[in-house]
């Protein structure tokens, strides 16, 4: 690991730079200096570099923006035993992902400043992912009364969302979309009808009734985001879809946006490679909310993304420790680990989806950074420089042994994969760097 | 091992190769090669032209589990009738009718299983499944220890696997388990060193349920191949039926299956059955009539408005009964709820129903589940 610092300057040269932002797909150069990035280009850096920076020779090797997970589950507060700051943080990095919105299910709930308050502390103590409390959009989750939405953005909530629920009471809904609008505030939310999903593990239809499992069926997502549509049509506001799993959720959103209304969606990388055989014989690694859908399903999905018609990819990142998932599957926690899986897996959709590789980074970087109103995500001068190396050409096998997350639950153990992160950069510092990668290091 | 894989061998070329070559990465094709995805139609053309037709689409439609995971309980365990094959149910259901043979003659305690020790771990309420066990295991000379674990402490979960590893130390020789959650017993079964019976777990399987009904069945009407069998009821919500299904179908029945639409279970068409919705179309021209029972919280609210009028359309009484063959017999797993799902004096009706039967005969298809389990695992 190189030491953290040691240069306010850092040059990056003969890197494939990747910047979906401005459509930037090239051979070439980048500097930062102290937090931002100073300039990028063909040709910089080509011939000489300076004698003041640090300057690593990427070797041909993907420079692009560190990528901005808008879904993850880091444990604090309340279940530090399955995952904490600074193992999230470690898990982050070593995954390319440079900034995460945490959710406000924990415990206790982030309904209240103190909490955010706490979380940045804690942040802070960290010092590594770059950490973005969101806030519930009602007290204690309980889907009744709207929290002190204006209070605590100006302590920091980046926005508002009850984290793996949705809101059953329209009328709350609307309010809560409503009042949102006045901080223009995103208001995020899973979308699964509750009284539709109640007592489901996992994918209603044949397998589930074959596993004697109550099911959740699908016709629960695609109800609830068009009510959710139909009453964001009547208040404006913005509006994201996190995790969505069904062919008919694709469409309706589709034809919402078509609408123009402000409106966004999002799917992580297990609902577009697996589908409900994962679950197998109640294997409990493969219950996650919303469940794990069918072929079909999957494969809209995965469709979607190439075709452009899902704006974010995130990780859902839920670890959950044994004890939480060593139990009869009725009893098991919901979840799977995610960001070491993210870029990988991901790419899956650039190798056999022939989606572009701009698009796929666009997902995991500019996209997410404009709902959340950041100012990372792209590469620009002056903007943060954060940013992330990666090979996207030598084959490796994801090993469970391997990861940073303090929970190993993960159903792509033994994957063969490719897109292995090289280091990444946060604020102009190097917080992670790949052990066995070979830096050419000059003027250290 | 996939047919590819083994074409990947005998022609000594490596995964890798063969990826290359088709243009495709690695893990797609370790992908394939796992059954969690079916190759698009143009990579499809591709393996079959490079394997010379020897690989086929149909290579590729597998069924993930087939080769894993159910085999290897096949031997150690009972977990459902999913597992077993015609020739193990046969074989199965011949030794109990050896074993009434045998008891009916002179009953005699065997002392060929004495020292050998079962459990019955029940999370669940049971009477006649449990003393169905225990009576079993008797009769055999095995040692029989009853835990009635209390059910509060159950709803968390909290000590199921514990209990099971504290129950493993003890080292028995079989642990008949009931639990409400679907799935437990493989659960445990992945955990201990014993044979695991399934006495039923949430709304997945009772194995022994469909083994002593069968029996039952073949002892009357001296075969299951080519009878017609109504199962009728809460279909939704019961283990019973799923056995039942998979059990009667594998060996040659046609079953229909009825029930109110709120109560019928998706998907168990794809093993055959025949799904009604009407009684009276559906037990037409059937030889058995099985009837499950029907929750009671299940009767007033959602599934359906009131046990009058579920009685009124599915409940079996003479008059629906006259549309099944003329010598039809009635069935029910127990305990009845008299006036909801059959009419109290048709219950009766020992020319009409099996119902004592059925409990009679369990005993004996438990002896022979544990007989088989216990020579099993001597055999390793």
């Amino acid at each position: 690991m190189l030491k953290a610092a040691s240069k306010n300057k850092i040059v990056f040269k003969n890197a494939r730079i990747i910047d979906p932002y401005s459509g930037f797909d090239s051979f070439g150069g980048l500097i930062t200096e102290n937090k931002v990035i100073k300039d990028f280009g063909k040709n910089l850096f080509k011939n000489n570099t300076p004698d003041d920076a640090l300057v690593i020779d990427c070797q041909k090797h993907i420079l692009c923006p560190g990528f901005i997970d808008l879904n993850a589950n880091i444990g604090e507060p309340g279940e530090e035993y399955k995952e904490n700051i600074n193992t999230a943080s470690d898990a982050a990095l070593s995954s390319g992902i440079t900034s995460i919105v945490c959710m406000p299910n924990t415990n206790p709930v982030i309904d209240q400043i103190p909490i955010i308050q706490y979380i940045e502390k804690r942040a802070r103590e960290t010092n590594g992912v770059k950490i973005y409390p969101s806030a519930s959009i009602t007290k204690n989750l309980e889907g009744e009364k709207l929290t002190e939405m204006g209070l605590l953005l100006e302590a920091g909530a980046i926005l508002f969302s009850e984290a793996n629920k949705a809101i059953n009471n329209a009328t709350v809904m609307k309010q809560a979309l409503t009042y949102a609008k006045n901080f223009d505030a995103t208001i995020m939310i899973s979308p699964q009808d509750p009284d539709l999903s109640i007592n489901g593990v996992m994918n209603g239809g044949s397998l589930a009734s074959k596993l004697g499992l109550p099911g959740i069926p699908k016709v629960a997502e695609i109800i609830q985001i068009e009510r959710d549509i139909r009453l964001l049509e009547s208040t404006g506001g913005k509006l994201h879809f996190l995790n969505v799993t069904t062919n008919e959720a694709i469409i309706a959103i589709e034809n919402a946006k078509r609408k123009q209304l402000n409106l966004s969606c999002s799917t992580a990388p297990h609902y577009f490679t697996l589908n409900e055989t994962a679950v197998d014989e109640w294997k409990t690694f493969a219950k996650v909310f919303p469940p794990l859908r069918n072929e079909n399903d999957r494969e809209a999905i995965y469709n979607a993304l190439v075709k452009n018609k899902i704006d974010i990819i995130s990780s859902h990142h839920s670890p959950q420790d044994q004890d939480s998932k060593r139990l009869p599957f009725e009893q098991a926690e919901y979840g799977i680990i995610g960001f070491e899986t993210l870029l990988p897996i991901s790419l899956d959709l650039h190798f056999n989806g022939k989606m572009e590789l701009i698009n796929l980074i666009d997902k995991l970087t500019y996209q997410p950074a404009k709902l959340l109103n950041l100012d990372s995500g792209k590469l620009k001068v002056n903007s943060p420089a954060d940013l992330t190396l990666i090979d996207i050409n030598t084959p490796y096998k994801l090993r469970l042994e391997d990861i940073n997350s303090k929970s190993k639950n993960s159903l792509f153990d033994e994957y063969d994969v490719k897109g292995k992160i090289l280091c990444t950069i946060v604020d102009g510092r190097m917080v992670y760097s790949e052990p066995n990668f070979k830096f050419s290091i000059e003027n250290l | 091992m996939h047919a590819l894989d083994k074409w990947i061998k005998d022609n000594s070329i490596s995964r890798k190769k063969l990826a290359n070559d088709l243009d495709i990465s690695l893990a797609s094709l370790s992908r394939y090669l796992s059954g969690d995805r079916i190759p698009k139609e143009e990579i499809m053309k591709k393996i079959i032209s490079y394997t010379d037709g020897n690989i086929s689409p149909s290579n590729f439609y597998i069924v993930k589990n087939i080769n894993n995971n159910f085999s290897k309980y096949r031997n150690d365990h009972l977990l459902g009738i999913e597992d077993l094959k015609e020739t193990e149910i046969s074989s199965l259901l011949n030794r109990a009718d050896e074993i009434i043979r045998e008891n009916r003659v002179e009953p005699i305690v065997n002392q060929k299983y004495k020292g050998k020790t079962l459990v019955n771990l029940f999370f669940e309420d049971s009477t006649r499944t449990k003393t169905s066990f225990e009576l079993a295991a008797k009769r055999l000379g095995i040692d029989v220890i009853n835990m009635q674990i209390e059910t509060s402490s159950i709803r968390k979960g909290e000590s199921l696997l514990d209990t099971a590893m504290t129950l493993n130390a003890m080292q028995p020789d079989i642990l008949v388990i009931r639990h409400s959650l679907s799935g437990t017993p493989h659960l445990l079964a992945n955990k201990v060193n014993c044979g695991v019976i399934n006495a039923g777990d949430g709304q997945h399987e009772h194995p022994t349920q469909a083994l002593l009904d069968a029996l039952a069945i073949r002892r009357r009407k001296k075969r299951i191949k080519g009878l017609k069998i109504a199962i009728c009821g809460d279909i939704a919500h019961s283990r019973v039926a799923r056995s039942n299904i998979k059990l009667l179908i594998t060996m040659g029945a046609t079953v229909n299956l009825i029930a109110p639409s709120t109560l019928m279970a998706e998907g168990l068409s794809d093993y055959g059955a025949n799904i009604y919705n009407n009684f009276k179309e559906g037990l037409n021209g059937v030889d058995i009539v099985m009837i499950l029972r029907l929750q009671r919280e299940r009767m007033q609210g959602s599934y359906i408005p009131s046990a009058k009028e579920y009685f009124k359309f599915y409940g079996l009484d003479r008059e629906k009964l006259s549309f099944a063959k003329s010598d039809a017999l009635v069935m029910h797993p127990g305990p009845i709820n008299r006036g909801v799902e059959i009419d109290s004096e048709l219950a009766d009706d020992i020319n009409r129903t099996l119902i004592l039967e059925q409990v009679e005969l369990g005993v004996a298809v438990r002896m022979s589940v544990i007989e088989h389990l216990i020579n099993n695992l001597e055999l390793k």
